[in-house]
């Protein structure tokens, strides 16, 4: 089920809310539970299988490193972790990465003859992270194993996160998982924190898909026909849906935890505005990057070590976040191209641009990046690279091209505005002068009362018509 | 602050409640959308593998929110909301970089281009002592075991894709369009492995129908190609529509071909096609009716002859596609003419069952977008004209897409039975229809862009072989 759906909306979560809210509170973990099998079945019940499984393994690898360091066992707490590990990404590794090796080995050696095509069990790169962070994090002692079987498969299956991020740390929500509190301001944050995710989604990034998609349209010769400029502004429409849509989702995954008390950290800290690719990578999706330092990254050194070394180290970091985006050759490109300008700025670069031209070169290698991860097709990446410095392409500009730019000018304005930290400055700027001034202030609470129920509406109204719904991170 | 707050949740759970409680009024669900002219998604039947497989809850989410109650007004507020999202601009271009082959040079020495053999009508009324029963499709088989007609049954097939046949329409006519002052002009492609095919179908069945059936060619071009300047075509791109036609019937054998390019073009200041439509009006359908009677050899009757019915407020295709608001402020009338022995005819649809109609239909008050469909009740899979002042027992098969109903209306004078077939929806083989009926001609008229898609060329090269 796709949060941004009518049925997700008018029979999942208000019926969700309605139980949730009607039950007492011991009752209350286990409807979300159900709830959270029930929307993960939605999307192939085969699968449920598998995230049970996984969970169940996690659970008892847990309890026996625990076990162990106290002296219970046989087998040493490492020991156990590292069978915990071994499962838990052979999982990922047959069901996302299976086809992509053998198709590679296939390539160069000749056999096998015929490539296994397996499903992608949907959030298995998110759960299994979830589950790996959690065994972990027993294993150093930072978080004590949940003895409840249903309580960590409540934990990894939250249909807040299960899907689609972020990537919630089990000592996040350890406590919270047993002792909630909410008020009406927890429940109206949340609230306002899932409309603004949604009409992100279903206004915002939906709209900037449709562009992009009309602009470089699938095919390698029917990109060679597009422009130069047409390219460009399909390229930044990619680049403001791809943000628009990930941190929706975030934003929802957020809201709706707040309304039930969970606090999830931020996963976004609006990218677009950071200064270097260093400071993107502080701002983008958080989680997983926090993921990588805190169990690839740290583990072998960081950067307290040699040069070589810490070269490495990234080296291995940023080949993994690549790989993690996707089964494809242009995922591990867009990682080591990151790599590449991390390494550029922390040896030569760092500090050598002013604020202004700091940010433009920043947006033009974040541009860039998208290009690689948009097309996974390498013919299609050539020919849009080579086509935006107007190479081999239709020429440099069409009226076609213009006709889609006019009949979207003040939506794409509205976007690029989305990205940046301007409503959120506006809505603080309301507060304090509401402090001063008593119809401003009234004004502001106005404002917070009718905002959620008409982002709601508004984004409903988007829903009905598009049968263009697609989430990018879905493939994860 | 807290109490607005309070209220703000109130307000978003008032909103959910009266979204779930819409939702579940399941008896209120449309079936149908006017706005988009389609059927909704149906409830999902339940099946063991799409149950694992999750495409059964896939298809749920879809019907839930396809069918919703009060779908086309939310989606109408949806509209209005786009509008905002930028300026429209009077010239637009939408699309506009289809791939389009080159155009091979027709041959000029071809010697195939020689009129086949003239069948004259009336030739086929002594063979049939009953009129072969028209009906369908079981009743297809010719009653008369008769020596003349090759084939006794006409082979009954699975309708053709109507999926692809939409996605055909929409690439071929909807995809790329040139917009300018509230009228919109779809661009041409040529597609060399459609043409082959095409050509082929038309040489096969005039190859097997020689000595007995005429076989003709009507290739209608787009409005682009007519109305537009050189320097505008020149700027959009394509191909050129004249040449390819030239190209398609220098490749015929055995077909009369009606060339009727420089025909429409002499009249293209004139109202030869709609604005919000990709289809041509009755008076551009007329110019075509009067070069086929010349190929034919038939004297044309005048539009002044026959009774004029007006329909105002028509906002076709390219509305829909586009919702252009200059199209709004300016909609097309259709301009239809009656014929003058009959306006009755008969029509089947899908499912067998039969349906009186007439020629030009009265389509005041009807849905703005669907008002072209006056014309021979639209696009049906088998409809039958028999106009009881012809006495001379001729007769004709026309295959068709939605161009030829404007035009099958200026033939209902000269035949005493007119059979229509659109290829997109036949059930039946068409060129064993066309020799089990014995009929004096077998008129194809077709879209030149339409015949360009790769689907659209096979299914009638699957019709006509």
């Amino acid at each position: 089920m796709v949060f941004s759906s009518l049925i997700f909306l008018f029979v999942f979560l208000t019926a969700n809310l309605i139980v949730y809210f009607a039950v007492s509170p011991e009752k209350r973990n286990k409807v979300l539970l159900i709830f959270s099998l029930v929307f993960y079945a939605w999307g192939g019940p085969r699968y449920l299988l598998l995230l049970a499984g996984e969970t169940m393994v996690s659970w008892l690898f847990a309890i026996r490193i625990d076990e162990s360091r106290a002296g219970y066992t046989k087998r040493s707490e490492k020991f156990y972790l590292v069978c915990d590990l071994v499962i838990m990404l052979g999982c990922l590794a047959i069901f996302k990465y299976l086809g992509f090796f053998m198709g590679n080995f296939k390539a160069l050696f000749g056999v096998p003859k015929s490539v296994p095509e397996i499903a992608l069990p949907i959030g298995i790169s998110f759960y299994t992270f979830q589950l790996i962070s959690y065994v972990v994090d027993v294993y150093r002692d930072q978080v004590k194993p949940q003895r409840e079987y249903w309580k960590l498969l409540l934990y990894s299956s939250l249909f807040h996160q299960c899907v689609a991020g972020p990537i919630v740390r089990y000592e996040t929500v350890a406590d919270e998982i047993d002792n909630r509190k909410i008020n009406a301001n927890d429940i109206y944050v949340g609230v306002r924190r899932f409309s603004v995710g949604l009409a992100k989604k279903a206004i915002l990034a939906n709209s900037c898909a449709s562009i992009a998609d009309t602009l470089l349209p699938a095919g390698v010769s029917s990109l060679k026909a597009q422009t130069t400029l047409g390219m460009w502004l399909g390229m930044i429409c990619y680049m403001l849906q791809i943000y628009l849509d990930f941190s929706a989702y975030s934003d929802m995954a957020i809201g709706m935890g707040r309304m039930v008390g969970f606090h999830y950290d931020e996963n976004f800290n609006y990218p677009y505005m950071a200064t270097s690719v260093n400071n993107f990578w502080r701002r983008w999706h958080i989680s997983l990057s926090s993921f990588f330092r805190d169990y690839v990254y740290i583990p072998l050194g960081g950067n307290r070590c040699s040069k070589g070394k810490y070269i490495r180290n990234m080296a291995v970091v940023w080949f993994l976040t690549g790989m993690w985006h996707g089964a494809s050759w242009n995922y591990i490109l867009w990682g080591l191209y990151y790599l590449a300008f991390l390494l550029l700025e922390k040896f030569y670069l760092g500090g050598r641009f002013g604020p202004v031209v700091s940010r433009i070169y920043t947006l033009l290698v974040i541009l860039f990046g998208w290009t690689i991860f948009r097309f996974e097709n390498m013919a299609e990446l050539g020919t849009v690279l080579v086509g935006m410095f107007g190479i081999g392409n239709g020429g440099f500009a069409n009226m076609a091209v213009g006709t889609v730019f006019l009949k979207n000018i003040f939506f794409i304005i509205f976007a690029i505005v989305a990205c940046t930290d301007l409503g959120r400055k506006l809505r603080k700027y309301m507060m304090e002068l509401g402090k001063v001034h008593k119809n401003m202030f009234m004004i502001h609470n106005v404002c917070d009362m009718i905002t959620p129920a008409i982002l709601l509406v508004v984004s409903v109204l988007a829903l009905v018509g598009a049968s263009y719904n697609p989430f990018l991170y879905f493939q994860f | 602050m807290l109490r607005y707050r309070s209220l703000g949740i109130l307000a978003f759970a008032a909103v959910m409640a009266l979204g779930a409680f819409i939702g579940l009024l399941f008896f209120v669900r449309p079936k149908k959308s006017s706005v988009e002219k389609r059927e909704l998604a149906k409830f999902p039947s339940f099946t063991v593998t799409s149950f694992l497989d999750g495409s059964y809850f896939e298809e749920v989410s879809l019907w839930y929110s396809d069918t919703y109650p009060m779908r086309d007004k939310l989606v109408s507020a949806d509209q209005s909301l786009k509008s905002l999202y930028g300026i429209e601009a009077g010239t637009q271009v939408i699309g506009g970089t289809a791939h389009a082959d080159d155009i091979p040079d027709a041959d000029a020495t071809d010697s195939s281009v020689a009129t086949p053999e003239d069948v004259t009508s009336g030739s086929t009324t002594e063979s049939t002592t009953e009129d072969p029963e028209i009906g369908f499709p079981a009743s297809m088989t010719n009653k008369n075991a008769d020596e003349a007609a090759e084939s006794n049954t006409v082979e009954a097939v699975e309708p053709p894709d109507s999926k692809a046949m939409d996605e055909a329409f929409q690439k071929k006519l909807q995809d790329n369009l040139y917009v300018k002052n509230g009228a919109a002009y779809s661009m041409y492609y040529f597609v060399q492995d459609s043409a082959t095919e095409y050509i082929d179908a038309l040489n096969n069945a005039a190859a097997k129908l020689a000595g007995k059936t005429n076989v003709y060619d009507i290739l209608v071009p787009n409005q682009s190609g007519v109305q537009l300047s050189d320097k505008e075509l020149k700027k959009l791109g394509g191909s050129d529509q004249h040449q390819a036609i030239e190209y398609y019937y220098s490749k015929m054998k055995g077909v009369k071909t009606v060339d009727i390019f420089d025909t429409l073009k002499e009249h293209k200041d004139e109202y030869i096609y709609f604005r919000t439509d990709h289809h041509w009006t009755a008076d551009g359908a007329f110019y075509a009716y009067e070069d086929f009677c010349k190929v034919k050899g038939i004297t044309a009757i005048p539009l002044s002859d026959r009774k004029k019915d007006t329909f105002e407020g028509f906002l076709g295709s390219f509305y829909s596609t586009l919702n252009n608001s200059d199209m709004k402020k300016n909609p097309d009338t259709i301009y239809a003419y009656e014929p003058i022995g009959t306006n009755d005819m008969t029509y089947w649809n899908d499912d067998g069952s039969e349906q009186k109609w007439n020629i030009i239909m009265d389509v005041n008050g009807w849905e703005k977008g669907t008002m072209y469909s006056t014309f021979v009740g639209g696009d049906n899979p088998m409809a039958v004209i028999e106009n009881p002042k012809v006495t001379d027992g001729s007769s004709c098969v026309v295959m068709k897409e939605s161009y030829g109903n404007a035009f099958i209306p200026f033939l209902v004078d000269h035949y005493s039975t007119i059979y229509i077939i659109d290829y997109r929806y036949s059930q039946v083989n068409i060129l064993d229809f066309v020799q089990n009926k014995q009929v004096d001609d077998f008129i194809c008229i077709n879209n030149i862009s339409l015949i360009g898609d790769q689907d659209v060329a096979a299914t009638i090269s699957d019709l006509l072989h």
